[in-house]
């Protein structure tokens, strides 16, 4: 399992991944624990909340209708709005453009390639262990806010929390996918994480701009991130055709990937 | 089927730049075949589409009897590559490398690895990053080995490696061979090439432009030769002495270059007492002008 490729890729990320499990945790069992503050002066936060521009609460995911002292609210406002899909995506666009990319750029690919693995199968195990990885966040996602919760002494809907977890995973290997296959075609790194980067922030525009203007409401559904719904989720439990298409997503373009890096010369 | 590797009009271009042009090579099973061209000249371009790290433009290539597209991985289980041009993981030890590699090919322990490290003198615990090029240069070579392979493909496998090393590889690919490998290897120095192969296929700007056996290139080899005297001598002395040319004498050094076999400046040169004599490896350049003419010029 250590000398396998799967099990290499997952070694390959030891040193940065405590990193991101650590600050994923340890961010929001400490915004957590604001809330009791924020409670005292729920009434005028919420206030002040109201009065700012649609378009602020939008691009943060805030959800005006729901007020920032209930569990979902605040949840909402501080972690899954923002915090969630910009951590999974960052990593799903490093990860993505390193694993084929990188490889290639290091020159390592060289040798991997004198064994007897074929492209495509390089490009799905190493997919597995983004997979994994993407797993374990959401899983730790799912922890620290429930510890949070528990030292809060919240009532929570345990379920909601997972479905809006499980979400941003997708979320994250919706962009994976995108960014390994954007690596597989072209095997050069930065174009990959510019062109992933992009598309994410793109997708955000879409989804604050669409839920600003009725007229656009439609093309924000184009966006990753409102098939995400991170908020929604806490409130109405997993949303099962927006997951399906992100999840959709990843399957199509992590067979892509495998079906161009096939196609190309490997770069040396 | 007696070809370890055939290629068939094999052409490679980047964009509009020049690879390999209707290659036809072949290289019969259990004999050394060195691949001889200067820096650029496509020696690289044919490994990797032997390969299939490159596809070619047109043309074919087999290695063992198949077809280097449609049967790649089973040419790789069966073929040990050394690239030219490669990194390594830089934080594995050279033993975690070869575990994974030997993984990647479903066996299991260091198998030949250890042995091969062990006279390559490579230390198998030492983080790559920390090797000097030589020692890395020698990773690539123990991993192209290690599971004792029908045919090795080697790009520039000296490149790095010390003399003493370079002679303990030599006989590592001896022992290859003597169990029935195949090798094809690649260098721009001809010293290195006669060494080891029995054959050799010379290369230019893309074109390949002859193979012959070993011996007939030696014939026409030209070496460097600068020898030191106790007293001055004349440039008379060594005039006109078959296959040397270009002498010249300054005092007490004779320096010339020497076509084919220097026996016949050795019998003149050991009338006067020698203090020191050195030979410096031939230019390919200068073989191929000699050589081949104005043919080898590339069309």
């Amino acid at each position: 399992m250590r000398h396998s490729l799967f099990g290499k890729t997952l070694g390959d990320s030891l040193r940065s991944y405590p990193w991101w499990l650590g600050g994923l945790i340890a961010y929001v069992i400490l915004i957590m624990m604001v809330f009791p503050f924020l409670e005292e002066e729920g009434q005028a936060f919420q206030e002040l909340l109201e009065n700012y521009p649609a378009a602020l609460l939008a691009a943060f995911g805030i959800d005006p209708e729901l007020s920032i002292v209930s569990v979902e609210g605040f949840l909402g406002t501080y972690v899954f709005g923002w915090l969630v899909p910009l951590l999974f995506l960052i990593f799903a666009i490093t990860f993505g453009s390193r694993a084929i990319a990188g490889e290639e750029e290091a020159g390592t690919m060289e040798l991997l390639l004198a064994n007897p693995i074929g492209r495509a199968r390089v490009v799905f195990l190493k997919y597995a262990a983004f997979a994994t990885l993407i797993a374990g966040m959401s899983l730790a996602l799912f922890v620290a806010v429930y510890v949070g919760g528990l030292i809060l002494g919240w009532e929570m809907n345990l379920g909601n929390i997972a479905a809006a977890c499980l979400s941003g995973g997708l979320l994250g290997l919706a962009f994976g996918g995108i960014s390994f296959g954007l690596a597989a075609a072209t095997g050069r790194r930065a174009a990959t994480s510019g062109i992933t980067a992009a598309l994410a922030v793109g997708s955000y525009l879409l989804f604050t701009v669409g839920g600003l203007v009725d007229s656009l409401a439609v093309v924000a559904k184009a966006s990753p991130i409102w098939l995400y719904a991170g908020t929604e989720t806490l409130v109405e439990g997993l949303i099962v055709n927006r997951a399906a298409v992100l999840f959709i997503i990843a399957a199509i373009t992590i067979i892509a990937a495998g079906a161009l890096f096939q196609r190309r010369d490997i770069r040396l | 089927m007696d070809a370890a590797i055939r290629t068939k009009n094999l052409t490679k271009y980047y964009g509009r730049s020049r690879g390999v042009v209707g290659v036809d090579l072949e290289v019969p099973r259990g004999m050394v075949v060195g691949f001889l061209g200067p820096n650029g000249a496509g020696k690289t371009t044919t490994m990797r589409l032997l390969m299939d790290l490159i596809r070619p433009s047109t043309g074919r290539a087999e290695v063992l009897g198949l077809d280097v597209r449609t049967h790649t991985i089973e040419i790789r289980r069966r073929v040990g590559y050394l690239p030219g041009d490669f990194s390594m993981y830089q934080r594995l030890t050279p033993r975690e490398m070869f575990l994974f590699f030997a993984h990647l090919r479903r066996r299991s322990g260091l198998g030949w690895a250890e042995e091969l490290s062990d006279r390559l003198q490579l230390d198998l615990d030492r983080p790559i990053h920390h090797l000097s090029s030589g020692n890395r240069q020698k990773v690539g070579v123990v991993q192209a080995f290690m599971h004792r392979p029908e045919v090795l493909i080697l790009d520039e496998p000296t490149a790095g490696l010390d003399p003493l090393m370079q002679r303990e590889f030599f006989a590592i690919v001896r022992e290859a061979i003597a169990e029935g490998s195949t090798v094809f290897l690649s260098s721009h120095i001809l010293d290195e090439v006669e060494r080891i192969a029995e054959r050799v296929a010379i290369i230019r700007e893309g074109h390949l432009v002859a193979t012959e056996d070993v011996g007939k290139l030696k014939g026409s080899a030209v070496s460097s030769l600068s020898i030191m005297f106790a007293d001055p001598v004349s440039s008379e002395d060594f005039e006109g002495i078959p296959g040397v040319e270009g002498v010249s004498v300054e005092d007490r050094l004779l320096t010339c270059k020497v076509i084919g076999s220097v026996d016949q400046l050795l019998r003149t040169v050991t009338k006067f007492e020698v203090v020191g004599i050195k030979s410096s490896e031939a230019d390919l350049e200068e073989v191929f002008m000699r050589y081949f003419g104005e043919v080898s010029r590339a069309p």
